[in-house]
């Protein structure tokens, strides 16, 4: 059985979050696809970034949203729900990742290294995609770090909710990977300084 | 390359870097209300604030196949715990508030529900705690047990160890979907757990070296092995 469809709405519309929450836990379905509305769009936006793939970012979409229905009965709020939603899209877009990558590893251990393989470094020399590609071969943890502060605009505070490490460790992996990605954009410091 | 130009950059990047295209939230939306709130999977008010968790998570069905050996665990488990007093036991519900209460029954189905006021806390939360204790401190010795790398040394009895591996983990799952993990700490631990328990079960008898790096960059990032010695050294100076 499917609710009818109802337009995105603006975060600040309707029922504030904490009564679309409880009615959502007594099993109130339009509360969940209110609540669905708000958010659907930023975590489609988070998983696909973090994955790169639209079917999957689909299925992750969905993967999200019933996991986080599932556990609503404990969000107590101690953090913003956006940020407890999230933590749920991250941790799960970041185990269908690694598994991912098990399977590409796998393949291209059978000799399908070409199916997978990076562009050659010729192939792109615009800044802006070789920024992308310096941003998708950092590290999990670094590039995850950028792609929360820098490109999708969080706190460390909460980058380190979302990602269970301290504080401290977000500003520093942000730090560390600024730095990789300098170095990976050296190229480009004669084409600044003419 | 200067700073301010990689700020610059980033700011760019973030009208440019895997921008999404349109999904069809209407059509997603239908799988998530059939598993959200069809079926036997789905959540159920009950009185009050309590809530059953019949199975709610989407992939309870497939848990249940492998829950069945977990018998034995979830019968340890068949205790209660007062909400919020999960990681300090507490002499008793002096003030009279209700007590909550984890049952995990035939087939490791796992509701969550009020027993009466005037119930003592100590008295539900005891067993649970011990057997949380006894999780907690098995998950220790087995990730300090993994190897970090292909050229350390070899998994030990490597069958036994990935069994022990899919055992916690469906300890772990079980924990999860119990008040336990309304414990904002627990649960986040719960969570890291349960994705490298996940890992660790699937390892093979003659690992990758990149399978193990993987684990362990996983355990490293998110300090598991520390938060799972601060936790069991909090259950230790509890007694337990």
């Amino acid at each position: 059985m499917t609710t009818p469809a109802i337009a995105l709405q603006a975060p600040d519309a309707g029922p504030d979050e904490r009564t679309l929450i409880s009615r959502t836990v007594a099993g109130d379905r339009r509360s969940a696809r209110t609540l669905y509305d708000r958010h659907a769009k930023r975590v489609h936006r988070l998983v696909f970034r973090i994955c790169g793939d639209e079917e999957l970012a689909c299925d992750l979409v969905q993967d999200v949203f019933v996991r986080a229905f599932s556990q609503l009965a404990g969000f107590r709020g101690d953090s913003a729900f956006t940020t407890w939603l999230h933590r749920i899209a991250v941790t799960t877009a970041l185990n269908q990742m690694r598994k991912v990558k098990r399977i590409r590893a796998h393949e291209e251990a059978m000799g399908d290294e070409d199916v997978h393989a990076a562009p050659a470094r010729e192939a792109d020399p615009d800044l802006k995609v070789r920024l992308h590609a310096a941003i998708d071969a950092l590290s999990e943890g670094l590039r995850m770090t950028v792609l929360l502060h820098d490109l999708e605009g969080y706190t460390h505070a909460e980058i380190g909710t979302m990602l269970g490490v301290a504080e401290g460790t977000s500003k520093a992996r942000l730090f560390e990977a600024r730095a990789k990605l300098r170095v990976a954009l050296k190229d480009f410091d004669d084409f600044f300084n003419d | 390359m200067k700073d301010e130009r990689l700020d610059d950059l980033l700011r760019e990047a973030k009208q440019s870097y895997r921008v999404p295209p349109e999904a069809p939230f209407d059509a997603l939306w239908e799988r998530i209300e059939r598993e959200s709130f069809d079926g036997p999977r789905a959540l159920v008010p009950t009185h009050g604030d309590a809530v059953v968790l019949d199975g709610v998570r989407r992939d309870a069905p497939r848990r249940r196949g492998w829950l069945a050996p977990l018998v034995g665990i979830a019968a340890t488990l068949l205790v209660g715990f007062g909400l919020g007093r999960f990681t300090a036991p507490t002499d008793g519900t002096a003030d009279g508030t209700d007590v909550s209460r984890t049952v995990i029954g035939a087939g490791g189905v796992l509701t969550v529900d009020r027993i009466g006021q005037g119930a003592s806390a100590k008295e539900v939360a005891e067993p649970l705690q011990r057997a949380t204790y006894e999780y907690l401190a098995r998950a220790v010795a087995l990730l300090d047990s993994l190897p970090r790398s292909a050229q350390a040394t070899p998994l030990r009895n490597d069958a036994r160890f990935v069994a022990d591996a899919s055992q916690l983990l469906g300890t772990t799952r079980l924990l999860l979907d119990s008040p336990a993990a309304s414990d904002p700490r627990m649960r986040a631990l719960f969570e890291d757990l349960e994705l490298v328990l996940a890992q660790v079960s699937r390892l093979r008898t003659a690992p990758r070296a990149d399978e193990l790096t993987f684990i362990a960059e996983a355990m490293d990032e998110r300090a598991v092995v520390p938060r799972l010695r601060t936790v069991t050294a909090s259950y230790t100076a509890s007694g337990y």
